[in-house]
């Protein structure tokens, strides 16, 4: 039955790792990789129900397991498929299975009642029903319990919001990323950038870009009002109007209305005349 | 199920969740909660399964050279593992696993120390071993930290091995595992194991065929260490080496951390001596003279002799903590049985000792919180320059290097993905820092600087006013091609 259990919760996690993500996937793949290994493991050299009591063969699990991890991904290291998602989920769950296997068979050559297994409650109401009226406030206790360390475990995972407020705000070349920047143009000609914003200010906010070359404003965008989290890209266009070397192209970015530039980026250009 | 087992159960678990907690101390309030340590293993394991392999380039600097065999590489392989197996973000898992790997080592405390009537008592001892930036602890997800596992793990095994055989093979996956993981660990760990090896061979008064087992696991030991030197010879032999010869850094003395324990935890580690050593058997002894042996060598073999390099000793204390936990806990059991057998005639007695002891474990716990709360934790980085990262690592080209803060650096490669000029931890590159904030203040004038290192990109808290930089976010600036 728990050789089972094991097996069919390895094989539905693949699935979900493959696809990556989600509570139910960091929950399976945590038991996958911190228990499943050492478990089995144990299974196959300790079959008899005598051999280890049932903390020591949890513990022993958790344990053997992290033991267990890193040498399957040596192995595999030496293997023409390298450490990878499938690779590493293969060679565990290649694990599992071989060492399940031998926990059956070693069990199956024992007499039954020598035999290791889980025994399950079948009938929760007739456990509940045997207990008397203190066993049951302390099975409340320890449900309680249990839910309260799962619920720290949970508390601990939660990432804490941080009340930090800024703005993101970027310039990208003419293809949207941050490469190939205007560097050189011919007076006349209009140079493109994306220019990004990013609210993190927590609240609607409202902005306002301006391009400035050589302090002279040449282009204004806006206003761009942002809810908190909301990104706003554009392509923009400015065109200098004065030949010269290093001409300081500046981007302000204005919040709420505000006189001064919250922030501002600047590229350098070189114009130069027409032929 | 019987109603002690019931409140045992009940106990483990707000152990359990005292463990979690205790984990997650200085994650309180911060999004990003890694240590410049943890920093460092993310950008192995993230390169590691970038490359698929254990032979990689150095994920910081690039192919200026390659990371053949790291002494932590079965931590690399575990980690990368649990990301791929779980599909995780780092994040997350960099906020849960401190609290889980911690409660795996109450557990298996716990289960150790059961066998023994100590069980619970260990289990809460151990969740109080302490975290610092110096030597690290099991706050924080580092394999020093995971190696712990295996201290209690052994133990249990090596209690098994006076029946039978079937555990020697697990003590030598263990420790070999544990010598791919964290190798100082496993050599401390080694070491308990042949003083308790050593023990039961001249001590116990076991027939001799059962004897058998543990004089062949004495004799197996050195072979686990044999296998992972093979594996790795050069860097094995370079270690040793280093130790031999090694620089000694300008570092400040380490205070004793065994003061943040707290004076409750203290007294019951001295009471667990006490009772130790009054009840004699070569059990007790083989627990004692090791830890008196590791704090020596921790405490003081350092001040007197100072050889080999100070992390030898600052993670050395985590050993040593962890034995003391499971000392107190049995000081702390031995309290509770003299209490019981003291008022055993007495109606009331069993209450009423299980009161005091509430009361003691209270107020160690209280000790314990002030312990954390006096100590010192930073943050590596904020949520403006964790996005400022996010968005370099996806907007910029992936063949860039970039110049910033040698001590930021170490978070900068593993979300970004990028490589940078240089990544040092304090003490270490203090002029090297000093130096790349002088230029930035500067406002890095000297392109041909850059150009010679292959930077490309300046992360600079500073306003750069070089011409050939375009400064294409707030900090952020990327050398222009030339002719570009």
């Amino acid at each position: 039955m728990d050789l089972l259990v094991v097996i069919v919760v390895s094989l539905a996690l693949v699935p979900l790792a493959v696809l990556g993500g989600g509570p139910v996937s960091l929950a399976l793949g945590l038991i996958f990789v911190l228990f499943f290994p050492g478990y089995t493991l144990i299974a196959a050299l300790f079959p008899k129900r005598g051999d280890l009591d049932g903390v020591q063969r949890l513990a022993l699990s958790f344990g053997l397991s992290i033991a267990v991890v890193p040498l399957i991904g040596l192995i595999l290291n030496y293997t023409p498929w390298g450490i990878g998602l499938y690779p590493v989920l293969v060679s565990v769950l290649v694990f599992i299975f071989v060492m399940a296997g031998v926990a059956w068979y070693r069990r199956r050559r024992l007499p039954q009642e020598q035999r290791f297994e889980l025994r399950f409650h079948p009938r929760l109401s007739q456990f509940w029903g045997r207990q008397n009226r203190w066993d049951r406030v302390l099975i409340g206790l320890l449900v309680v319990a249990i839910i309260g360390a799962i619920g720290m475990l949970v508390y601990v995972t939660q990432t804490p919001k941080v009340e930090e407020r800024f703005t993101e705000f970027y310039i990208l070349g003419p293809e949207g990323k941050a490469e190939n920047y205007p560097g050189v143009l011919v007076l006349g000609e209009e140079a493109k950038v994306t220019v990004g914003i990013v609210n993190r200010e927590q609240e609607v906010t409202e902005y306002n870009v301006k391009i400035l070359i050589e302090g002279q404003k040449v282009e204004e965008v806006g206003a761009i009002a942002l809810a908190h989290e909301e990104k706003w890209e554009q392509e923009v266009s400015f065109a200098p109007t004065e030949v010269g070397e290093k001409q300081k192209v500046e981007f302000q970015l204005y919040k709420g209305g505000g006189s001064k530039a919250y922030q501002a980026l600047n590229l350098w250009i070189d114009v130069v005349g027409s032929q | 199920m019987k109603r002690s087992s019931l409140i045992e159960a009940i106990l483990l678990c707000v152990i359990l969740a005292i463990a979690f907690y205790m984990a997650l101390w200085p994650r309180l309030g911060y999004p990003f909660p890694l240590h410049v340590d943890e920093w460092m293993h993310l950008g192995h394991t993230t390169q590691l399964l970038n490359t698929g392999q254990v032979n990689y380039p150095n994920p910081f600097h690039g192919g200026q050279w390659e990371v053949a065999g790291h002494p932590e590489t079965g931590y690399y392989l575990w980690l990368g593992n649990l990301l791929l197996s779980t599909g995780s973000h780092w994040l997350l898992l960099s906020r849960l696993m401190p609290a889980v790997v911690l409660g795996i080592i109450a557990f298996v405390a716990y289960a150790w120390g059961r066998k023994w009537g100590f069980g619970l008592e260990a289990a809460l001892f151990t969740t109080f071993i302490h975290t610092t930036i110096r030597f690290l602890g099991p706050a924080f997800l580092v394999p020093v930290t995971l190696g712990l596992v295996f201290f209690p793990l052994c133990l249990i095994l090596l209690d098994k091995l006076e029946q039978d055989w079937r555990p020697l093979p697990l003590i030598m996956l263990s420790l070999a595992s544990l010598f791919l993981i964290h190798g100082t660990t496993a050599v401390a760990l080694g070491f308990v194991l042949v003083v308790y090896l050593v023990f039961y061979l001249t001590l116990s008064k076991s027939p001799r065929q059962q004897l058998l087992p543990a004089l062949s696991c004495l004799l197996l030991i050195p072979v686990s260490a044999l296998a992972i030197y093979l594996w790795n010879r050069p860097f094995v032999t370079k270690q040793i080496a280093d130790i031999m010869s090694a620089e000694h850094l300008p570092m400040p003395p380490i205070p004793i951390p065994l003061l943040q324990l707290g004076y409750i935890m203290l007294a019951l580690v001295i009471l667990g001596f006490g009772f130790l050593l009054a009840r004699g058997g070569w059990r007790n002894y083989a627990l004692i003279i090791p830890t008196v042996i590791l704090l020596f060598f921790v405490q003081f073999y350092r001040q007197w002799f100072y050889v080999g390099p100070d992390i030898l000793y600052e993670r050395g204390w985590l050993y040593v903590m962890l034995l003391m936990a499971l000392i107190a806990g049995y000081g702390l059991s031995q309290l509770r049985q003299l209490g019981l057998e003291f008022f055993k005639r007495w109606r009331w007695g069993a209450l009423l000792i299980y009161l005091l002891l509430a009361v003691v474990v209270a107020f160690s716990l209280v000790q314990r919180m002030d312990g954390y709360a006096k100590e010192r934790y930073y943050h590596a980085i904020d949520v403006p320059t964790y996005h400022d990262f996010v968005w370099i690592g996806e907007e910029l080209p992936q063949s860039s290097v970039a110049l910033l803060n040698p001590y930021v650096a170490w978070s900068f490669v593993p979300i970004t993905g990028k490589y940078v000029y240089t990544a040092k931890a304090s003490p270490w590159g203090v002029e090297e820092a000093a130096e790349i904030r002088k230029f930035m203040a500067e406002g890095a004038p000297d392109t041909s600087w850059l150009e010679e290192r292959n930077i490309d990109l300046i992360y600079s808290p500073y306003p750069l006013q070089n011409p050939d930089l375009v400064e294409v976010r707030d900090k952020v600036y990327i050398l222009r091609e030339e002719g570009g």
